[in-house]
């Protein structure tokens, strides 16, 4: 081997080891930072919790105890509509733009969703407050829900094109040679056939506005009390983080900290219940 | 059943006809020779068409399964065997129709010494058309090489036969009509023998996947190649 | 051995009328007219005629992209799902234009089975069932259906304890064959088949083709193959596709021993290009 080839080999193994190196640094920070949040969360969070704090109302300030309850009820809602409100849109217009739309309306309007997805979502409360709110002259457990299924919409529309895309055409063309419908292929084969993929997306994409604050300041609003029906404002668990943290007392704060662990702890379980569907492990909607 | 079968079936079964169609017309040919007997010899004649017209139908089927079926292994080597044996049973009804006209030219004359030579090797080649066509039937390699060892047989008979009717023919002249006659008749029985021969090699080529044709020497103890028995 | 020689008209390769064979006893189930059929600006088909006998079995050869497939697929108007195809002249199924026909109708007369196969990702007795389902086929007749297609299918013996398995788990030819009886389960009078062995071993395909020869007394079928011999041993007639164009048609024998063409000839002695 000559000189030359020699200083080539170790400039190239240098440069290797370099690379390798900061790469690895920032894959390391990233990990630490992720770890510090959760580490706080818990090591603040863990302490206040108790059986209280799921099942009380909150206490007036200055009064020992008191929980939660509300805002937990109050999240369950508010997603519960935005589920029943997004999830059908975002699917019906997923499967226009996989199965119907010609080319170019299909990059249209996935390029609108995309846009409607980059909304900061404090717009989306607000336009939720002036279609919803204001008309109804109150806040209410139902705007939040508007607005959060608003924002489920796009990454919706996206997940189910992209699942149901993912179906090889073979199954189409084995559906429709029988002599079915493109209506009946769809809903009989095509979804079927996609059906974990379209739950668990539909999972995280709950997770992902689960923790959502600013659109429910505008129309959920807050309650320190239970919300009757789905006209009335509503407590939430973002919300109540929010008003918690901001206040100047030590136990708001502690209580902060109990509910940001219980959302992440919700966040999480229901991201892992997603890949668990994806991975095909318990799932019945396999077959 | 694979598809192939029945073709290979019904080729087999053709070949049986044509087979013994044959074996008939050596029969009637030499018993009209033998016994003077006319309408034998015309039967043959008239049978012959039936043989030419079978070995075009057994090629046709044949060729077919070729073309469609692209037979390997066995299967291949039944249907080039049967296409060979076809055509070694065609030229020996051609033969047997040889020997037929010569018994004709003879019918009207007096004999002039007994027939016994002729007999004698007619009996001697007919057993080998049928253990040759018995042995392709049973795919029997033990007999089809019993019948490779009678062609020497033959052989022999017919220069002893040939020897003799040339003796009567320098004896007197008047007798080489005939003799010409009975030599034609010895002659075309020696060469359905080796017709048979050839049927019996192609038995053991289709049995054995082994050729024994040109080496005589060996022929007779072919029994040392290591091949799988295929059936 | 005999076979009516089949009909062709290959208007394209030469004039009207050309190399018709004498049309006697053969009643054609499929024919076309004048069919050309267009990939956008390119066209696939030229002017493809031809009659397409009854409960036999007819095969189409050629190379890769000749449009034999393309040809499969218009007569079960399965090409019009693709976007930016169309086609022009007739496709009669028993004398009657297919495109005037109800598509979902047409598709279930005209069964087709697929290249690579498609089960669905349900159970074995679901995937044969479907078909049955979406026709609205009387429940109490579901299970006897699916019993007798899978039967045909030669293959009731070897999935009669696992019909509510996965489908997913049976082996590559079990599939294919599970794909000829869910298409058989409608009863359709002509099956299209799609290069149907393309991707199973010897074994799986002589039964496949053993099943073929079944259907047959039922069922007229076409298939389309690149495998010259599987043609020759299963095909009555024979057609040879080239560039979109139909070069000769015939019986089979003709086709594999004295084809009349010269490119029949290159192509079915390898002497192709």
């Amino acid at each position: 081997m000559s000189r030359m080839n020699m200083e080539i080999s170790l400039r190239r193994r240098v440069t290797n080891i370099v690379m390798l190196s900061i790469t690895g640094l920032f894959t390391l920070l990233t990990i630490t930072i992720l770890f510090c949040i959760l580490g706080y969360l818990l090591y603040h969070g863990i302490g206040s919790l108790s059986w209280s704090f799921f099942t009380n109302l909150p206490k007036p300030t200055g009064e020992a105890g008191g929980g939660m309850a509300n805002a937990i009820v109050g999240s369950g809602k508010i997603l519960l509509i935005a589920t029943v409100l997004g999830v059908p849109v975002g699917f019906l217009a997923g499967v226009y733009l996989s199965e119907y739309s010609g080319r170019t309306f299909a990059f249209v309007v996935r390029y609108v969703t995309d846009l409607l997805n980059g909304v900061p979502s404090i717009v989306i409360g607000i336009f939720a407050y002036a279609m919803v709110v204001k008309p109804m002259h109150r806040f209410s457990t139902l705007a939040g829900g508007i607005a959060l299924g608003i924002m489920m919409i796009p990454i919706a529309v996206r997940t189910t094109e992209e699942f149901l895309r993912a179906v090889p055409n073979s199954l189409r063309e084995a559906s429709l040679a029988l002599g079915a419908t493109k209506a009946t292929t769809i809903f009989t084969v095509v979804a079927p056939a996609a059906i974990q993929g379209l739950v668990s997306g539909m999972m995280l994409n709950l997770a992902r506005v689960a923790g959502e604050t600013a659109p429910l300041l505008f129309t959920a609003l807050g309650n320190m009390f239970w919300s009757r029906g789905w006209s009335q404002p509503s407590a939430s668990l973002p919300v109540m983080i929010y008003q918690y943290a901001i206040s100047p007392y030590e136990d708001y704060h502690q209580q902060a900290w109990a509910a940001g662990f219980v959302l992440l702890a919700l966040v999480l379980s229901i991201n892992v219940t997603a890949r668990l569907v994806i991975s095909g492990r318990g799932a019945t909607a396999r077959r | 059943m694979r598809h192939i079968e029945q073709g290979l079936e019904q080729l087999k079964a053709m070949l049986l006809e044509m087979g013994a169609l044959v074996e008939n017309a050596v029969y009637r040919s030499v018993q009209g020779v033998v016994e003077k007997n006319e309408e034998l010899a015309h039967q043959v004649l008239k049978n012959e068409g039936r043989i030419n017209e079978l070995e075009m139908q057994i090629d046709d089927l044949a060729i077919g399964l070729l073309v469609l079926q692209q037979p390997v292994a066995a299967d291949l080597r039944l249907v080039t065997a049967a296409i060979k044996i076809n055509n070694d049973l065609e030229r020996m009804g051609d033969l047997a129709v040889n020997i037929a006209q010569r018994s004709l030219d003879m019918m009207r004359e007096a004999v002039i010494r007994p027939m016994v030579d002729i007999p004698h090797i007619a009996g001697l080649v007919q057993s080998m058309v049928r253990k040759a066509l018995d042995a392709f039937v049973n795919r029997d390699a033990d007999l089809a090489r019993s019948v490779l060892a009678s062609d020497d047989g033959v052989d022999n008979l017919r220069t002893a036969s040939y020897h003799e009717l040339v003796s009567y023919m320098e004896k007197d002249p008047s007798n080489i009509p005939q003799a010409l006659n009975l030599l034609s008749v010895v002659r075309n029985l020696e060469r359905i023998a080796d017709h048979s021969t050839n049927i019996a090699e192609d038995v053991l080529f289709l049995v054995k996947g082994i050729d024994v044709r040109h080496h005589n020497e060996e022929r007779l103890a072919v029994h040392s190649a290591p091949v799988a028995e295929q059936q | 051995m005999a076979i009516q020689p089949p009909h062709v008209e290959d208007t394209s390769a030469m004039p009207a009328g050309g190399i018709n064979a004498p049309q006697t006893s053969v009643i054609p189930k499929l024919r076309t007219r004048d069919l050309n059929f267009y990939y956008g600006s390119f066209q696939a088909l030229h002017n493809i005629g031809i009659d397409i006998a009854s409960r036999k079995i007819t095969a189409f050869i050629g190379p890769s992209g000749c449009g034999k497939s393309t040809f499969l697929r218009t007569m079960n108007r399965m090409n019009e799902t693709v976007r930016g195809t169309r086609y022009d002249g007739q496709i009669l199924l028993d004398g009657e234009d297919i495109r005037k026909m109800d598509v979902t109708g047409v598709r279930r007369r005209v069964g087709m089975v697929f290249q690579k196969s498609n089960p669905f990702p349900k159970t074995i007795f679901e995937n044969v069932a479907y078909g049955l389902r979406i026709n609205g086929a009387k429940k109490a007749t579901i299970a006897e259906t699916v019993q007798r297609s899978l039967e045909r299918a030669a293959l009731w013996t070897e999935i009669k304890d696992k019909l509510h398995k996965p489908a997913s788990a049976l082996s590559g030819g079990q599939q294919q064959r599970l794909c000829i009886a869910r298409a058989l389960a409608v009863e359709p009078e002509v099956l299209l088949l799609d290069e149907p062995c393309s991707a199973l071993d010897p074994v799986a395909t002589l039964k496949i083709e053993e099943l073929l020869f079944q259907i047959k007394e039922t069922t007229t079928i076409v298939i389309v193959t690149h495998n010259m011999q599987q043609a020759a041993r299963l095909a009555d007639h024979t057609g040879f596709f080239l560039m979109g164009k139909l070069i000769e048609f015939n019986d089979t024998r003709a086709i594999f021993q004295n084809p009349k063409k010269k490119e029949t000839e290159d192509y079915v002695t390898g002497r192709f290009g």
